[in-house]
C-alpha cells in the first residue's frame, strides 16, 4: 500500500529552485532515509509533505489524499527546530497532543518518556538540547500516524543520547505506518533504513533499496554517500 | 474542535501572561494600600470638596499617576499581546506546532479572534474595576460616590436592550479591529517571514485597507439605502452592510492566506 506518492514536485523561492522534479513513493512499513548535504532541499521536501509549505509544481498524495489540513491528521512531523513553548511542562505538551491529534497514544508516550528518562513535571525551558529533542521525538512517535517524518532527529545530540534516540525510533515504529528520516549522520541511521534517496541541489541524485545497494555496490551507505557527494 | 482550539488559545494567553497579571494585581494593590494609608485624608477632602487648588503633594501625584498609568497599560496590553501572539503563531519558533494542528484555518482564526476579544474585555473590566476601587478606597467608601456608581449600573439595567446592543456593538468593533490586523499580518507573512520586509508590508497593507474601508464607508454615507434611528443612533442599512462586508472580507482574506499561502 502506498503511503506517500510524490510526483514531479518542484519548489521555487522566487527564482531559486529548492526542489526540482522530485518523484518518490513510500510503501507501508518502510523506513526511508532522505540524505544529502546542507541546502540540498531535504527539509523543504519534508515540509512539503507535512503541509507546512506548498509545492510550486507537481502533486503529492498521502494515503490517496491531497496535502491539506486533513492529511495533517495522518502525518506526525518532527521539525528540525524547537517547536514547543518554553513555558510548557512536558505534561502540557502531552495534553496539547492529546487534544489535537486523535491518534496520539498517551500510554506509548509515557513509556517512551520513561525510556528517555524524562518526567512529566519537567519544564521545556529547563531541558537541554538533547532532552528537548528526545521529548519532541517521544511526542511524534507516540502518534499512531500513517506517516512519521523525522527531520534531523540526531542533530546536536551527544553520542549516548543519539543511541537512545535510535533505540526509541525502533521501539516507537509500527509496521502499520511508514517513516521518513533525514540525517547527516549516515552511519548512525544506516541500520534503520529500508530505502534511501540522495538529494543534491534539489534533485534526486540516487535512490534505491539499502540492502540492494549494499550487496550490489559492495559498500556502506556512508561510503556511497561520500562517493555521490564528492566534489 | 473549535471548543478545543478556543481552550488552547485561552490556555496560551493565561500561561504566557499569568505572572504579568499577578504582578500587576500585586503592584496595584500595594499602591492602593500606600495611598490609603498615607494620603487618605488628603484625597477624601480633595474628592469631596473638589477643591482642585488644595495641595495634595508630589508623591501622591506620582503614586496615583503610576496607579493609573499601569491601568492604562493593562487596557492596551491585550491589543499588543494579541497582535504579537498572532504574528508569532504564523512565523515564530512555535509556528510549526500551530500549523501542524489538523484544523482548517478559519477555525484557528476564529478561536484566536474570540480569545483575543475576550482577553480585551477581561482587561477592560479589570481596569474599570481597579478605577472604581481606587475611588471607593480613597474616598473611604463615600456614600455619594457609591450612589453615583450604582446609578451608572442601574442605568444599564434600566435599558437592557440598549445595553446588550452596545455590548454586542462593542465586541463587534473589537473583533473587526483585530481582524484588520490579523489580515495585514497574514498578508505580510505571505510575502516574507523576515521582519525587515514583513513589517513595512504590513504597514502598507494596513494603510491600503484603511483607505478602502474609508472609501466604502463614504460611499455608504453618500448612498444610504434605508436611513433609520436605532436606540438614538442615526444609521443606514448600507452602513451596516459595509461594516459586515469589511468584517467578512478581512476574515475570509486572513483565513485564505493562512490556509493557502503561509509557509513556515
Amino acid at each position: 500500500m502506498e503511503i506517500l506518492k510524490v510526483k514531479s514536485v518542484g519548489k521555487k523561492y522566487f527564482t531559486k529552485k529548492a526542489l526540482d522534479g522530485i518523484d518518490l513513493t513510500i510503501e507501508k512499513g518502510k523506513i526511508v532515509g532522505i540524505l544529502g548535504p546542507n541546502g540540498s532541499g531535504k527539509t523543504t521536501l519534508l515540509k512539503l509533505v507535512a503541509g507546512l509549505i506548498r509545492p510550486s509544481s507537481g502533486e503529492m498524495k498521502v494515503c490517496g489524499n491531497d496535502i491539506g489540513h486533513k492529511t495533517k491528521e495522518l502525518i506526525a512531523y518532527l521539525p528540525d527546530s524547537d517547536f514547543l513553548y518554553p513555558w510548557m511542562k512536558i505534561n502540557d505538551a502531552k495534553k496539547v497532543y492529546m487534544s489535537f491529534f486523535k491518534d496520539f497514544n498517551p500510554e506509548k508516550f509515557d513509556e517512551l518518556l520513561g525510556f528517555m528518562k524524562l518526567e512529566e513535571s519537567m519544564a521545556v525551558k529547563g531541558l537541554s538540547k538533547g532532552m528537548q529533542e528526545k521529548l519532541a521525538l517521544a511526542l511524534t512517535l507516540s502518534r499512531e500516524a500513517k506517516l512519521i517524518i523525522l527531520d534531523e532527529p540526531l542533530n546536536g545530540v551527544d553520542p549516548v543520547a543519539r543511541e537512545q534516540i535510535l533505540k526509541a525510533i525502533l521501539k516507537g515504529f509500527s509496521y502499520e505506518s511508514s517513516m521518513i528520516i533525514t540525517s547527516h549522520l549516515i552511519n548512525e541511521v544506516e541500520s534503520l533504513l529500508d530505502q534511501v534517496y540522495f538529494l543534491k541541489e534539489g534533485k534526486i541524485e540516487f535512490s534505491g533499496n539499502t540492502e540492494d545497494i549494499r550487496s550490489e555496490k559492495k559498500m556502506t551507505l556512508d561510503e556511497l554517500y561520500r562517493e555521490v557527494f564528492a566534489c | 474542535m473549535l471548543g478545543k482550539l478556543l481552550k488552547y488559545e485561552f490556555w496560551k494567553i493565561w500561561k504566557n501572561n499569568k505572572y504579568l497579571l499577578l504582578g500587576f494585581g500585586l503592584v496595584e494593590f500595594v499602591l492602593l494600600v500606600i495611598l490609603r494609608l498615607f494620603y487618605h485624608n488628603n484625597i477624601t477632602q480633595f474628592v469631596i470638596s473638589t477643591n482642585s487648588e488644595k495641595n495634595i503633594g508630589v508623591s501622591f501625584f506620582l503614586i496615583t499617576s503610576l496607579y493609573f498609568g499601569l491601568l492604562g497599560l493593562l487596557f492596551i496590553y491585550p491589543f499588543i499581546e494579541g497582535i504579537s501572539r498572532y504574528d508569532k503563531d504564523l512565523s515564530g519558533k512555535q509556528a510549526a506546532l500551530e500549523l501542524m494542528i489538523p484544523e482548517p484555518s478559519w477555525k484557528k482564526i476564529t478561536s484566536k479572534l474570540i480569545a483575543t476579544v475576550c482577553a480585551t474585555l477581561i482587561c477592560t473590566i479589570i481596569s474599570a474595576f481597579a478605577m472604581t476601587l481606587y475611588l471607593l478606597v480613597m474616598s473611604n467608601f463615600n456614600k455619594e460616590i457609591i450612589d453615583t456608581i450604582f446609578n451608572v449600573l442601574k442605568e444599564g439595567f434600566k435599558y437592557p436592550v440598549e445595553s446588550i446592543f452596545n455590548i454586542i456593538n462593542g465586541l463587534f468593533s473589537f473583533a473587526s479591529f483585530y481582524l484588520l490586523f490579523f489580515f495585514c499580518i497574514s498578508i505580510s507573512k505571505w510575502a516574507s517571514h523576515k521582519n525587515k520586509i514583513a513589517i513595512p508590508i504590513s504597514i502598507g497593507v494596513f494603510a491600503a485597507t484603511i483607505a478602502v474601508i474609508a472609501y466604502l464607508q463614504s460611499l455608504a454615507d453618500k448612498l444610504p439605502l434605508i436611513k433609520y434611528t436605532f436606540l438614538g443612533m442615526q444609521t443606514s442599512l448600507s452602513s451596516v452592510i459595509v461594516d459586515i462586508l469589511i468584517f467578512a472580507l478581512t476574515f475570509i482574506g486572513a483565513s485564505y492566506v493562512m490556509e493557502r499561502k503561509i509557509e513556515y
